[in-house]
């Protein structure tokens, strides 16, 4: 019943903070609209300048490449020197701005297809068709997904786990932060309410929002920003409210270390960047072992892994329960230290 | 029966005693004034007494009960130097949280919040957010939560430190009337004048008990008397010097 009560008061004093309700629900729907734009708009051309005066581009290298005559070399380094061109060719070289690893490779494909169309030019006809036959890319199947998938389907999932985790694990650790600062937490320990109800209170009363807030971020990507999704959308409020959960359990035992807010802001770069960097926005594949080992002991990058899979694959619960029994027992492991910290301020 | 029994109370913060060996007792009906300078181990021993922080040596009953217990925590009230309060919930809602949390069940808590909130003067504002209150009003809130359940024991921190002389005499009417009751409040001040409103007092000095006995006893074992100069005497006689958290 005190559970309830810790709950309520929670509740009541989130819904009253209009500011809180803005990070809670709106900060999440402006980042991902943000990302939406800058991911969803990359580059996908090079430019590129060819010096000379008969060049006329097949449609196979306008696919590839926006590309312009030049007269001469110079004029080429110039505009290359601008950022008016990626690379240029003259002649048999084929030179790349090389600053930029995406850049150069979309300007290596541009060159290997004129390339390959000079070769096939200067071939006898008759070769010239049998090598065009030999060159041709096979038809590829997707096995997930579909060939309309962009960088931000890709990344969605993991960017609305970390969001709400990193939202829930600020907001909740300050609200717990206060009510020791303030001296509110000494008050209500003055009375018989269990360390594990106070804890469990935090949790039914920012459950109920971090829910909330995964309905919006979900139903805004899902209805408004329409990211492909292979999934059903109960499953991906479990999993999310599965991380806000551990994210929760987080955020107020990391407040029982900190004296102030700032204090709980230094936990930043040590809790919370690195499980961005595990939550599946950088693939591991190629790291070294201790990082991929590294990774495991950042509950996020369980969830976001779950995420991937449901929205990406379309990965059923039996595919991702494991996912979920972990971040079950991290949540569960900080739930317990919480309660024992608590300790510093009651016994009982 | 006495409301307190405290018996031999050790508390350590890492190295340092705070409290040596403190022995007091606690009538119902009555007030016991903590005086000291501060970081005499004033708040450490209230915390103790609360059941908040635990003991390196020593018991503590409640009645009969030893403590901490969490049955007899709801029949403490508590108010601590700090407001303790949720700026951004209203008064009355402050209120009836913290009854809500002592086990009183929802009509009661709303009954007794109002009650309390025009005993204080507060029944106009009560709607208004706490962030929205005054210092004094603040003050006046922190102590109606700490009444709220009718607690038999009142534990009161420095609560008049900060405010001015009118509501100064309204705490202290307010604490003549839980005496009247049969209420055991313990205040803590280290503010002569107000320690002689006070049944008994006990003088703490480096986290020992140097004078135990009422206002007036105290007083006549010095030539000015005066409790300041009680205080002084009795500090120099203990040789306790050193200041505790």
């Amino acid at each position: 019943m005190k559970i309830f009560v810790i709950a309520g008061r929670l509740i009541r004093q989130i819904a009253g903070d209009k500011r809180t309700l803005v990070v809670m629900l709106i900060a999440p729907m402006l980042i991902m609209t943000l990302l939406y734009y800058l991911l969803g708009n990359g580059v996908t051309m090079a430019k590129i300048d060819v010096v000379g005066s008969d060049y006329e581009a097949s449609d196979a290298m306008l696919e590839l490449a926006d590309v312009t005559l030049v007269s001469t070399e110079t004029e080429a380094i110039n505009r290359l020197k601008s950022g008016e061109s990626d690379g240029y060719i003259v002649e048999d070289r084929y030179v790349a701005e090389g600053t930029d690893p995406s850049i150069t490779a979309l300007a290596r494909r541009a060159f290997m297809q004129y390339a390959q169309e000079r070769n096939l030019a200067a071939l006898p006809p008759q070769m010239a068709a049998q090598a065009e036959k030999l060159a041709a890319m096979p038809e590829i199947e997707l096995y997930y997904g579909s060939g309309d998938y962009e960088q931000f389907d890709f990344l969605a999932p993991s960017m609305m786990g970390f969001i709400i985790f990193f939202l829930v694990f600020l907001l909740a650790g300050i609200a717990f932060l206060r009510e020791r600062i303030s001296g509110t937490l000494d008050r209500i320990l003055v009375s018989s309410l269990r360390r594990s109800q106070l804890v469990a209170g935090y949790f039914l009363g920012f459950g109920v929002f971090a829910a909330l807030q995964t309905v919006v971020i979900q139903s805004f990507l899902v209805y408004v920003l329409k990211v492909h999704t292979q999934t059903d959308f109960p499953l991906v409020l479990l999993i999310n409210l599965t991380i806000a959960g551990t994210s929760l359990a987080m955020g107020t035992l990391f407040s029982a270390f900190a004296r102030n807010e700032f204090q709980l802001f230094q936990f930043i770069p040590i809790v919370i960047i690195p499980q961005m960097m595990f939550c599946g926005l950088f693939n591991l594949r190629e790291t070294p072992l201790f990082l991929q080992l590294l990774a495991k002991v950042f509950p996020l990058s369980y969830g976001a892994d779950a995420l991937r899979k449901v929205m990406l694959q379309g990965a059923g619960f039996s595919d991702v329960w494991q996912d979920l029994a972990i971040m079950l027992g991290f949540t569960l492991l900080f739930f317990a230290l919480n309660i024992q910290v608590l300790r510093k301020y009651r016994k009982l | 029966m006495q409301a307190i029994t405290a018996t031999g109370i050790y508390k350590r913060f890492g190295s340092e005693e705070v409290l040596s060996g403190v022995d007091l007792t606690l009538q119902p009906g009555e007030i016991l004034g903590i005086l000291g300078p501060s970081g005499a181990g004033k708040t450490t021993l209230v915390k103790c007494l609360l059941g908040t922080l635990g003991l390196d040596g020593g018991t503590i009953l409640i009645e009969k009960t030893p403590m901490p217990n969490l049955r007899m925590m709801d029949r403490i009230g508590y108010m601590a130097q700090q407001d303790a309060l949720y700026e951004d919930l209203t008064g009355l809602q402050n209120l009836i949280f913290y009854a809500r949390l002592k086990g009183m069940d929802k009509r009661a808590a709303v009954a007794q919040a109002h009650a309390l909130m025009k005993l204080v003067e507060l029944d106009k504002d009560e709607n208004k957010k706490v962030v929205n209150y005054s210092g004094g009003m603040k003050r006046r809130l922190s102590l109606t939560a700490a009444l709220i359940g009718d607690p038999d024991v009142i534990v009161l921190d420095e609560p008049t430190v900060g405010i001015d002389p009118l509501l100064r005499e309204l705490f202290w009417t307010e604490f003549d009337r839980l005496k009247a009751l049969g209420r055991a409040i313990i205040v803590t001040t280290h503010v002569m004048d107000e320690a002689e409103k006070c049944d008994r007092l006990i003088l703490i000095r480096g986290g020992s008990i140097i004078e135990n006995g009422s206002p007036e006893a105290l007083k006549a074992k010095t030539e000015k008397g005066t409790l300041e100069a009680a205080f002084i005497e009795s500090a120099r006689r203990s040789g306790k010097g050193g200041d505790a958290a």
